[in-house]
């Protein structure tokens, strides 16, 4: 049998649908907005591999090249057995200019590994890279070296 | 125990054919890992004590794999220390397979230090040794160190075929394909033809992209378009590697490419970072146009530092003749043709003198065997003459006694006993076991001289004469006419020799004896008779049916 239901409960479920369609785009929002705030974190701290501006070592690429020439020390183990080598690595440059990130992308040698490392660490700040004016992060790969006279 | 000892033997045979393998197992998996992946073999080796090897052969093999391991991961040697002990001690024991590798890592280890004529050698000598078919991952190490060789000799169409070589042999390795791809477009570059160029350059592009040689991809471009005149696109292309591993070689083009233009500041930057380049040519360049900058402003400490270091590159890298390397590649690739076609040819005489020692060899035991088989016959043929002869003998005997018949039965019944076993056995002599008594032929014609003399010639071993033959068939023309008048037959076409077999059969002359009479095997002779089966009464059958129905005319 058919009973209508009080007019006290459905005005209540009226109300209940209302307020649940004000929310759904509240949400809608929130998480929209959520994404963007993620997506500019991303954008912040995009790692560049072609930005317009090159980050550079202090000095430019003359002072670089003098920078290793004179921090480079020559493993001892490697020296004795006249082994030479490149090895490239690879790291960021941040919008601080500081390096972070290291990584050996192209390993030749345990010992000469280990002083391209300390050499790269060990490199003042440099100048971050830039797109349209403002500092990003930039990937660099550096080749090192070791050559014996 | 024979079999054991040929077992044993095969063993020891293959195991000295077979190369020599080391007892250490660290050895053992650093040779597994060295060709794919040299820098774990180079850390495995790096951990192992070089004086906890066992024999000489490990030393001589962990130098091997060390220098093996330091090429393939990227680095270079400034002396030969490591594979000498290698060269040494497999020149000794003239392992090839070995031999071929230490070569093949010194002219590699000559190659890096510029010492290019020598390094040729060496690998030139390894190619000549090396069983690329069982080793393709050194054939590519082999053909790019060769082609690469080349290409620093400035012999770019030799650089060009050994790194096609190399492309051809060369593993699934995605960077390996492209960084020799590149190489290939560089070559075509130089020798002027875009095309080519542009078509190896796309291989590499459509590959490249996750590889670590992406960059020399990039900065090869930039090279190309520099050459072109085209100043935006080796620009752009040039530019974006500057933060990559070809960096130093990138900035090399761009110094060019600025110093054209005259921008001295950033020529002057680029040349700076140039001089870390791993081109030689590009070092060189570059110290010569900072020396000249530094001279221009002055700043003799600069130059003097520069000149010093430019000077360093000329005494590393030995001046290369490129006619004269090519001409020595031509000479030594001509002589082991050379040499390749006298093995060959010593290969064939081998086999050729084989082939004739066995033919002559062969030839002999057949001549042994025919001599000891015509024997044989003479023997079978000189049986059955005795017992012709006998019978015969007896049989005049007999009939003698009979005409005299003095002491009667106990002799002549003797003698009929003789000539009972004579007749048994020439019919054992007889294919088809007749006795004399149904030879169906005459005593007059069996035992005519004529007849007798052919018996006796087959005894002999001697064969006929003409005149033989005419008295035998003038003996047997009269006493057997239907015979005759068969063979003779104008439908029949007999030829001599079918005759004459015809006619011994009739006389039951033996196989063996007309063999030797018509001077044929006793196979011929079968295969006569069945010839003359059909040539004679057109019918198909054996050779017994012919000699049913030849011995059955009169």
């Amino acid at each position: 049998m058919y009973h209508l239901k009080p007019k006290s409960m459905k005005t209540k479920h009226l109300l209940i649908a209302m307020v649940m369609m004000l929310m759904m785009p509240i949400t809608t929002i929130q998480a929209e907005t959520a994404t963007a705030t993620v997506s500019l974190q991303q954008k912040k701290n995009k790692v560049y591999d072609q930005p317009e501006v090159l980050p550079e070592f202090p000095g430019g690429m003359q002072k670089l090249m003098e920078y290793l020439r004179t921090s480079v020390k020559y493993p001892s183990e490697a020296q004795k057995k006249s082994i030479q080598g490149r090895v490239l690595v690879q790291f960021i440059v941040e919008k601080n200019g500081t390096i972070s990130h290291l990584e050996i992308s192209q390993a030749t040698h345990p010992l000469l590994d280990n002083e391209a490392l300390r050499v790269v660490e060990s490199m003042p700040k440099w100048t971050p890279g830039k797109v349209k004016g403002k500092a990003v992060r930039t990937s660099m790969t550096l080749p090192i070296s070791f050559k014996l006279q | 125990m024979k079999r054991l000892i040929i077992l044993f033997c095969i063993t020891i045979a293959i195991a000295s054919c077979t190369s020599q393998q080391s007892g250490d197992s660290r050895l053992r998996m650093a040779d597994s890992l060295v060709s794919l992946h040299p820098y774990n073999a180079l850390i495995l080796l790096d951990s192992l004590d070089e004086r906890t090897l066992s024999s000489t052969f490990d030393s001589a093999f962990y130098n091997l794999l060390l220098v093996e391991a330091l090429h393939g991961a990227g680095n270079t040697l400034g002396n030969d220390s490591l594979i000498l002990i290698s060269e040494r001690y497999f020149e000794q024991t003239k392992d090839k397979s070995f031999l071929a590798r230490t070569y093949l890592q010194r002219g590699i280890s000559l190659s890096d230090r510029g010492k290019l004529t020598k390094a040729i050698g060496y690998l030139k000598k390894a190619e000549s040794i090396i069983d690329l078919k069982a080793n393709h991952p050194i054939a590519y190490i082999l053909y790019s160190a060769i082609a690469r060789t080349n290409a620093a000799a400035q012999c770019k169409g030799l650089a060009l075929s050994y790194e096609k070589r190399a492309l051809a042999v060369c593993d699934t390795n995605v960077t390996r394909r492209v960084e020799t791809m590149n190489r290939i477009a560089t070559l075509y570059g130089d020798l002027d033809q875009p095309d080519s160029f542009k078509t190896y350059i796309n291989q590499c592009l459509s590959n490249s992209r996750y590889t670590i040689a992406q960059a020399d991809v990039m900065v090869n471009i930039g090279r190309f378009y520099l050459r072109q005149g085209q100043r935006e696109m080796a620009l752009h292309y040039l530019r974006a590697t500057l933060n990559s591993e070809a960096m130093y070689e990138a900035a090399g083009y761009l110094g060019e490419l600025f110093d054209s233009e005259g921008d001295r500041t950033k020529a002057q930057d680029y040349y700076f970072m140039a001089m870390e380049s791993c081109l030689p040519e590009m070092r060189t360049h570059a110290y010569q146009r900072l020396i000249h900058y530094a001279e221009i402003s002055g700043n003799h400490r600069l130059m003097t530092d520069l000149s010093l270091r430019l000077n360093q590159e000329y005494e590393k890298y030995q001046a290369v003749e490129p006619a004269e390397i090519a001409k020595y590649q031509a000479d030594f690739d001509a002589q082991q043709a050379s040499a390749r076609s006298h093995k060959q040819l010593a290969k064939v005489a081998f086999i050729i003198g084989i082939l004739v020692m066995v033919i002559v060899v062969g030839l002999l035991l057949h001549r042994r065997k025919m001599r000891r088989y015509r024997r044989l016959l003479e023997q079978t043929n000189a049986d059955y003459l005795d017992t012709l002869k006998r019978h015969e003998t007896a049989q005049r005997e007999l009939t003698n006694l009979r005409e005299v018949s003095i002491d009667g039965d106990a002799v002549i019944a003797q003698k009929t006993a003789e000539i009972d076993a004579l007749q048994q056995r020439l019919a054992q002599f007889q294919e088809d076991k007749m006795s004399p008594t149904d030879w169906n032929i005459g005593d007059s014609l069996l035992n005519s001289d004529v007849v007798f003399r052919m018996h006796d010639l087959a005894a002999q071993g001697r064969t006929a004469m003409p005149t033989d033959w005419q008295q035998l068939v003038e003996a047997i023309a009269p006493q057997l006419p239907g015979l005759m008048a068969k063979l003779s037959a104008p439908d029949c076409h007999l030829s001599d020799r079918e005759m004459r077999v015809c006619l011994l059969i009739r006389l039951r002359f033996i196989p063996s004896e007309i063999a030797t009479l018509v001077i044929a095997s006793p196979q011929v002779i079968t295969n006569i008779r069945v010839r003359l089966l059909e040539k004679i009464y057109r019918r198909k059958g054996g050779a017994r049916m012919f000699d049913e129905l030849i011995r059955a005319e009169k």
